[in-house]
C-alpha cells in the first residue's frame, strides 16, 4: 500500500512539474465546461436564416413570412431563386422557400411551396424543415380554419333553411290533397247527381207506375166489389181521372223526363267534361302532391344526413388530432439535458489521453528499466497508474461539475450515490482502454492518434453525432455494447430521471465485465512490454554496436 | 569461500541471432570483477540477464543464499531486492530531485520510511551529492548523474551491486572520482561487477577481469593473471625530440626487440629482454645526439592483451 502511494504520489509530481500537463490537466475542464455552459445554457429556440422568393407576393404569401418573423427567425426576400439556393450554399442561409406567384385560395388551384435546404448540414436539416413547416402549418391551419368555419356556417343556414321550408311543403300537400279530395267529392257529386237524377226519374215513373197499377187494380176491385154501379161508375169514373191524370202525369213525366233526359245528358257530357277536367287537375294535383313528397323527401335526407354531421367544431375539423408534447422531466435548459452526453464525453476523452499519456511517460521515462527490477509487482505499477488517473478525472470532474452547479445552476447533483458509482465505472473502462493503447503503441505520437481514434469511434457509434436509431440494425445493435452509449444512458436515468441503483445493475454489470477483461489484458500486456522492451533495449544496442564495431 | 555466483552453460539469443553461448564462470563474495569485451559483445545482456531482467534460453545462475544455491530466474523477487543495478544510461526520474528519486526507489524496495532516510543520507553522503539534494535530476551533469544512478542502485543495500559502463562519456577527472566511489563502495563489503571497455580502468580497480569475446567469458583472472598468460614481453616507451624514423629503422634491426609500435611521438618496443634492450636504445639515442624526453620500462598493458586476444 505504501509503494501504491508512493508511485501515485510520484505521477502527480511528474505531471505538476511539467507545465503543459499541469496546465492542461487544470485549464482544459474549466475551459470546456465556459464554453459548454455559454452554448447550451439556454431553451432558445434555433436562430435560422430563411430565405424567400416569389415571383408575386400576395397577401396570403407575406402572411406566411409574416409567421416566420414572429419567431425571431430572419426572413430575407431574395431576388431571385437561383441566388437563394446559392447563399444556402455558401452558409448564409439555413434554407430557402420559394412561395407559387400570387398565392391565393381558389378552387381547383393547387399551391405548392418548395423547401430547399442542405441536406449536408444532417444535424439541422431536419429541425430546420420541422420547424419551418409547422409554422408553415400552422397559418395554413388558421386558413383552413376560416374557410372551415365558413363552411360550417352554410351548413347551418342551410339546415336552418331546410327545417323552415319542411311545413310549407306539407301545408302545400294538404292544400293539394284536400283539392284533390274536394274534386273528387265533385264528381262524385255530380256523378250523384246524375244517378239521382235517372233514379228519380225512374223512382217517380214507378211510383206513377206504381199508381197506376193500383188505380187499375183498384178498378177491377172495385168492379170486382160489391159497391153500386153508381158507387162504381163513381169510382172508377174518379180512379180513370186518377188513371188519367197518371197517364198524363207519366206522359208529361216522360216528356219533361225525356227533355231532363236530354238535359240532363246534356248535363251529363258538362260533367263528363268537368269531370275529365277536374280529374286532369287532380291528376296534376296529385303528381305535384308526388313532387312535393319526393322534395320533401329530399329535404328530410338533406336534413337527416346534415343531422348527423358530429362534429361541427372548425378547430376540430381542421386540427382532429392534437399532439401535445410532455416531457418526462421538468422542462430544464439545453445544459442539463445535454450533460450526462457532455460528461461521458470529457470523460471519454481525458481518460484515455490522460492514462494514455501515464503509461507512455511511464515507458519513455528513463527510469522505466528500474522500476523492472524493483522487487514491487506489476500489478503495482498498473493500480497506480489507474487510481492517479482516476484521481485527476475526479478532480476534473469536480471542477466541470462545481463550476456548472454554481454559475449555471444545471441540476446534476442528484441521486449522488448512483451518479458516483457510474462515474466511477466509467472512469474506470476508459482508463483501461488508455493503458492498453499505452502499453500497445510505442511512440507517443502513435498513442495519442490511436487514443483519439478509439474515441472518436465511440463517439460516432453514439446518439452524440447521429440518433443511432437512424442507423441501419446491426451497427445498432453493436452500438447498444458501447461503452459510451451505456455510460451515457446511465447517467441520464441516474441525473435526469432519478433512477435508482436497481434500474441500472444491468448496465453496471456490463461496464463491470468489460473493465475486468480489460485489466486482464492491461496485465498481460504489461508481461509483454517487459520482454518486449528488454529484447528491444539490448538487441538493438547490440545491433548499433555491431555496426560501429568500435573496440 | 564459495562463490556469490555462478554462470551455469548460460545461453542467450535475440532470435536467431547467439548473443552469449555456454558462459561459465563464478564471481566471489566481495570482489570487484570486471567483464571487458568489444561493443556489442554481450557485456550487457550478461548483466541484465544476471538481474533476471532477460531470461536466457539455456543454462542458469545461481546465486547464493542462505547456505544455497538458488536460481536467479525462480527466484526473481529475492534477486531484485538483493542485486541492486546501475544502467549504463541514466535510470532515475528527472523532474524529481535526488533525494526524492532515493526515496522513491526506496519505496519500491519496500524499505520503511526510516529506513529510506537513513539510507539517503548516508548514500548522498557516500556520492557526494549532500549539497544537490534538491536539486532536480534533470539539472544534474554527466557525473552526477552516473552517481546518482550508483546511489539508486545503492539504497537498499544490495549484497551484489551490477555497473554498466559506469564511466562512459565521463572526462578523465571524472572517471577517477567514480572509481574511487566503486572502490570505496566495494570496502563496505558489496561485490561489485563492472562491465566496461576502459581496459586501464579496470586493470587498476578490479580484482579479476573477464575477457567477453565470441559470445564466451574466454578469460577469467587477475590483471598480471592475465598479462602473464598472454604476453612474456614487456614494453619500453620511448620518446624523444626528433628522430624517431630512424631510432625505429634501427632498433627494427635489433634481436632484443619483439616488435616496435607507434603512438604519435611515442614509440613503444616490446621485448623479452627489457634491460638489454633498454641499453641498445640509450646507445643508439646516445650516438644520434637525441634528447630523450620520456623513457618508460612496464609491463604491456591489458590493452595490448585484449587486442593480441581479438587478434586470434
Amino acid at each position: 500500500m505504501q509503494t501504491l502511494i508512493k508511485i501515485i504520489k510520484k505521477n502527480f509530481k511528474l505531471l505538476i512539474r511539467s507545465k503543459s500537463s499541469a496546465l492542461i490537466i487544470i485549464l482544459g475542464p474549466l475551459l470546456v465546461i465556459f464554453l459548454v455552459g455559454i452554448a447550451f445554457d439556454n431553451l432558445n429556440k434555433y436562430s435560422l436564416n430563411i430565405g424567400t422568393y416569389s415571383e408575386g407576393y400576395s397577401d396570403l404569401t407575406e402572411s406566411f413570412i409574416t409567421k416566420l418573423q414572429e419567431n425571431n427567425f430572419k426572413v430575407q426576400k431574395v431576388d431571385s431563386e437561383e441566388n437563394c439556393v446559392n447563399m444556402i450554399k455558401q452558409g448564409k442561409l439555413n434554407t430557402c422557400i420559394t412561395f407559387p406567384k400570387d398565392l391565393t385560395l381558389e378552387s381547383d388551384k393547387v399551391n405548392e411551396i418548395v423547401f430547399h435546404v442542405d441536406n449536408s448540414k444532417i444535424n439541422l436539416v431536419w429541425m430546420v424543415l420541422e420547424t419551418i413547416s409547422s409554422k408553415l402549418a400552422e397559418r395554413s391551419s388558421e386558413l383552413s380554419l376560416d374557410l372551415t368555419t365558413d363552411l360550417l356556417n352554410k351548413v347551418d343556414f342551410t339546415k336552418t333553411e331546410l327545417y323552415a321550408t319542411r311545413p310549407t311543403i306539407v301545408n302545400l300537400k294538404t292544400e293539394n290533397q284536400q283539392g284533390v279530395d274536394a274534386i273528387g267529392a265533385a264528381i262524385d257529386n255530380m256523378g250523384e247527381l246524375r244517378t239521382k237524377t235517372s233514379e228519380l226519374k225512374d223512382s217517380l215513373l214507378q211510383k206513377i207506375e206504381g199508381a197506376e197499377s193500383v188505380v187499375s187494380e183498384t178498378s177491377t176491385k172495385i168492379n170486382k166489389s160489391n159497391m153500386t154501379s153508381t158507387d162504381k161508375s163513381s169510382l172508377i169514373t174518379k180512379l180513370n181521372e186518377i188513371g188519367t191524370y197518371l197517364y198524363n202525369m207519366k206522359g208529361k213525366l216522360e216528356a219533361q223526363s225525356n227533355t231532363s233526359v236530354a238535359e240532363i245528358t246534356q248535363m251529363e257530357n258538362v260533367l263528363n267534361d268537368i269531370g275529365l277536367k277536374l280529374n286532369s287537375i287532380k291528376s296534376g294535383l296529385l303528381s305535384s302532391n308526388a313532387k312535393l313528397n319526393e322534395v320533401q323527401a329530399s329535404i328530410d335526407k338533406i336534413y337527416n344526413e346534415v343531422s348527423t354531421i358530429q362534429i361541427t367544431n372548425a378547430t376540430t375539423i381542421v386540427n382532429p388530432i392534437t399532439t401535445r408534447i410532455k416531457p418526462v422531466a421538468t422542462e430544464k435548459s439545453y445544459l442539463n439535458y445535454l450533460f450526462p452526453s457532455l460528461v461521458i464525453l470529457v470523460i471519454m476523452f481525458i481518460s484515455i489521453l490522460l492514462s494514455t499519456t501515464l503509461v507512455m511517460m511511464e515507458k519513455h521515462s528513463p527510469a522505466y528499466f528500474r522500476n523492472f527490477i524493483t522487487p514491487t509487482r506489476d500489478i503495482t505499477f498498473i493500480l497506480a497508474t489507474y487510481l492517479t488517473n482516476v484521481i485527476l478525472v475526479f478532480v476534473q470532474l469536480i471542477i466541470i461539475l462545481g463550476i456548472s452547479t454554481y454559475f449555471f445552476k444545471a441540476q446534476i447533483l442528484t441521486a449522488i450515490p448512483s451518479t458516483l458509482l457510474i462515474l466511477l465505472f466509467t472512469i474506470t473502462l476508459f482508463t483501461f482502454v488508455g493503458m492498453i493503447i499505452g502499453y500497445i503503441f510505442t511512440s507517443e505520437e502513435t498513442a495519442t492518434l490511436a487514443s483519439i481514434s478509439i474515441g472518436s469511434i465511440f463517439l460516432f457509434l453514439s446518439n452524440v453525432i447521429l440518433p443511432l436509431e437512424s442507423m441501419p440494425a446491426y451497427i445498432r445493435n453493436i452500438a447498444e455494447f458501447n461503452p459510451f452509449v451505456l455510460g451515457e444512458s446511465l447517467l441520464r436515468k441516474a441525473v435526469i430521471f432519478q433512477a435508482g441503483l436497481p434500474a441500472l445493475q444491468k448496465e453496471l454489470l456490463l461496464l463491470l465485465a468489460y473493465s475486468v477483461v480489460l485489466f486482464l489484458i492491461i496485465w498481460l500486456s504489461q508481461r509483454a512490454v517487459r520482454k518486449h522492451l528488454g529484447h528491444r533495449l539490448i538487441y538493438m544496442r547490440y545491433k548499433k554496436a555491431q555496426k560501429k564495431k568500435v573496440p | 569461500m564459495p562463490p556469490l555466483i555462478q554462470f551455469k552453460n548460460l545461453t542467450k539469443q535475440f532470435g536467431k541471432k547467439v548473443v552469449l553461448q555456454d558462459v561459465n564462470f563464478e564471481i566471489n563474495k566481495g570482489e570487484i570483477f570486471g567483464i571487458i569485451g568489444m561493443s556489442g559483445s554481450g557485456k550487457t545482456t550478461l548483466l541484465n540477464t544476471l538481474i533476471g531482467f532477460l531470461e536466457p534460453e539455456e543454462g542458469d545462475i545461481l546465486y547464493s543464499s542462505e547456505n544455497q544455491y538458488k536460481s536467479v530466474f525462480k527466484n526473481s523477487m529475492d534477486v531484485r531486492r538483493r542485486f541492486g543495478f546501475a544502467t549504463q544510461e541514466p535510470s532515475f526520474y528527472p523532474k524529481l530531485t535526488i533525494e526524492e528519486n532515493l526515496d522513491h526507489f526506496g519505496a519500491l524496495y519496500n524499505l520503511s520510511k526510516s529506513t529510506r532516510k537513513n539510507n539517503t543520507e548516508k548514500l548522498l553522503k557516500l556520492v557526494g551529492l549532500e549539497s544537490e539534494k534538491d536539486q532536480l535530476a534533470q539539472t544534474l551533469s554527466g557525473g552526477m548523474e552516473k552517481r546518482l544512478g550508483i546511489a539508486c542502485s545503492l539504497i537498499h543495500n544490495p549484497e551484489l551491486l551490477i555497473l554498466d559502463e559506469p564511466t562512459a562519456n565521463l572526462d578523465p577527472v571524472l572517471r577517477e572520482e567514480t572509481w574511487n566511489l566503486i572502490k570505496g563502495i566495494n570496502k563496505t563489503g558489496t561485490t561489485v561487477i563492472v562491465a566496461s571497455h576502459l581496459l586501464e580502468e579496470l586493470e587498476d580497480a578490479c580484482d579479476r577481469i573477464g575477457i567477453l569475446h565470441d559470445h564466451a567469458v574466454i578469460e577469467i583472472g587477475t590483471p598480471d593473471q592475465l598479462k602473464g598468460r598472454y604476453t612474456k614481453n614487456e614494453e619500453i616507451r620511448l620518446r624523444v625530440s626528433g628522430k624517431h624514423d630512424q631510432i625505429e629503422k634501427a632498433m627494427g634491426k635489433s634481436s632484443y626487440i619483439e616488435s616496435i609500435k607507434k603512438e604519435g611521438d611515442t614509440l613503444v618496443f616490446y621485448t623479452a629482454m627489457p634491460l638489454k634492450a633498454l641499453y641498445q636504445i640509450l646507445d643508439l639515442v646516445d650516438k644520434l645526439n637525441e634528447r630523450i624526453v620520456s623513457l618508460e620500462a612496464s609491463k604491456p598493458s591489458l590493452k595490448e592483451i585484449f587486442e593480441s586476444v581479438y587478434q586470434r
